[in-house]
């Protein structure tokens, strides 16, 4: 099914940044110090990007971290142990091999997760989704949240469903005393979400389910920016609290999945 | 005795010299604006200000004399006692709750600049700042909201929403009927800073 774009196209590439970066520095060593400096140096990055994946697994639960820091470990120690060329002479062939496959068989795993859209930060499905029939309309915002009705859900349904988005990278949770606040996280904008998570959250959109069960949207300046043209304002808010509503149902029905469908069947890139 | 007249006795009677002047008026049978200020070391224009205004809430009578000179006026105490009482439910205009006021439909109003901020539990609006003025005499006034005029202005609709009246407001934020006379206040208050708008 077709939906036509309302939101501006990305361009944005903070995520090549650290890549670039690696091997820039990686590239700077080899030429003034020497190749054998030069590849350690990458491999140490990688190592260091491991670590980091493997954290923001801990983090969102979300496996294509998992695959992506075994992948950047299984590279590091392959820079370090290419057989016949090792660099430390501890690596024997049979140990570098067994890198290699170990290699092969995550880089298989990671690019499976990669292009179905398991790697991806879907904040941009959300907004894309939540803009469907919104009618274009001008000088309708206002930073006030918007109540977005009730629905019916257990405190632990709550829970479950946060657990989900996130594990999804649908949307981030956090937890307060009274209610959970979902904050949808768009590609490129996830450094700044787990770098700063409180800091992220003053000027983001959010979507709040208290214990209660009534549901309440804020749309922020900046996530409305990103449409290519002034929406309903007030049906835009709605229409995102509505979104998130069904996915209250859809999760309480056993039927989460439809969840992540909804949102991939709108066909954004893979990187946007 | 309506608010202002109130408002009036009270401030003579807060004043630091008020109770040596009614000790004089007691006193005695008559007495000049000059005679009170040189008596009590009082300027004469304050003397005259604090017996007209005594005079204009029928404390004090008063009489026109002319003793070859321009006229002046002699006041006397008229009361012996001096009691007041503040009808304060006249204050807001008590009409029914079905009355026309909440049948107003209201909404937002499109680029109103004014910054709501919810309050910790974000179920309802604290407070509204409203900018008002131009470039540098520009100020903020800042308007703190009571708990059920937070809750009202929380399920406000948005500027581009179909404006909804104020009882229909008042159903979906979970009102008490007790708190309308404050509702409307404040709805009042927002319609005359341009923050909401009425049709």
């Amino acid at each position: 099914m077709y939906y036509p774009r309302k939101l501006k196209q990305d361009f944005n590439i903070t995520g090549l940044i650290p890549a670039m970066l690696c091997l820039l520095i990686g590239a700077l060593v080899w030429i003034f110090i020497g190749q054998r400096e030069g590849l350690l140096s990458v491999a140490i990055f990688f190592v260091l990007y491991a670590v980091f994946s493997f954290w923001v697994f801990l983090r969102t639960r979300n496996l294509s971290y998992l695959a992506g820091s075994l992948y950047q470990l299984l590279i590091g120690l392959f820079t370090v142990s290419r057989p016949r060329y090792p660099l430390f002479q501890s690596f024997n062939l049979q140990v570098s091999q067994i890198i290699v496959v170990c290699l092969l068989a995550s880089t298989i795993w990671l690019l499976y997760l990669f292009f179905t859209k398991r790697a991806k930060w879907k904040g941009r499905e959300v907004f894309e989704l939540a803009s469907i029939s919104t009618e274009p309309q001008s000088d309708g915002f206002t930073e006030r949240p918007r109540p977005a009705g009730s629905t019916s859900y257990t405190k632990d349904e709550l829970i479950g469903l946060a657990a989900f988005l996130s594990r999804n990278l649908v949307a981030m949770p956090y937890y307060e005393d009274n209610r959970v606040v979902f904050v949808p996280v768009k590609m490129d904008d996830e450094f700044n979400y787990l770098f700063n998570p409180e800091k992220f959250r003053q000027n983001r959109s959010w979507i709040a389910f208290d214990y209660q069960g009534n549901v309440t949207v804020n749309i922020s300046h900046k996530d409305y920016l990103d449409y290519k043209e002034e929406l309903s304002f007030d049906q835009l808010c709605e229409n995102l609290g509505k979104l998130f509503i069904h996915f209250m149902e859809y999760y309480r029905k056993g039927e989460a999945d439809r969840i992540i469908y909804k949102l991939n069947e709108l066909g954004l890139g893979l990187a946007s | 005795m309506d608010f202002k007249e109130a408002a009036k006795l009270g401030a003579c009677l807060s004043k630091d010299y008020a109770e040596d002047l009614f000790r004089l008026l007691a006193t005695y049978e008559s007495i000049s604006a000059s005679e009170t200020a040189s008596r009590l070391d009082l300027h004469i224009k304050t003397a005259q200000d604090f017996l007209e205004d005594l005079y204009s809430l029928k404390i004090l009578g008063r009489e026109e004399v002319y003793e070859g000179k321009r006229p002046y006026f002699r006041y006397r105490l008229i009361v012996k006692e001096i009691s007041f009482k503040v009808d304060l439910a006249g204050l807001y205009q008590d009409e029914d709750v079905t009355d026309s006021r909440l049948k107003i439909r209201i909404r937002e109003m499109k680029n109103a600049g004014a910054r709501f901020t919810t309050s910790r539990s974000n179920d309802y609006i604290s407070n509204v700042v409203i900018w008002m003025g131009e470039g540098r005499s520009r100020t903020e006034k800042k308007i703190n909201l009571s708990i059920p005029q937070g809750k009202f202005l929380f399920h406000l609709p948005f500027p581009t929403a179909e404006p909804l009246s104020i009882s229909e407001i008042i159903k979906k934020a979970g009102i008490d009927g007790a708190n309308i006379p404050e509702i409307i206040d404040i709805v009042q208050v927002l319609i005359d800073f341009n923050v909401i708008e009425s049709n």
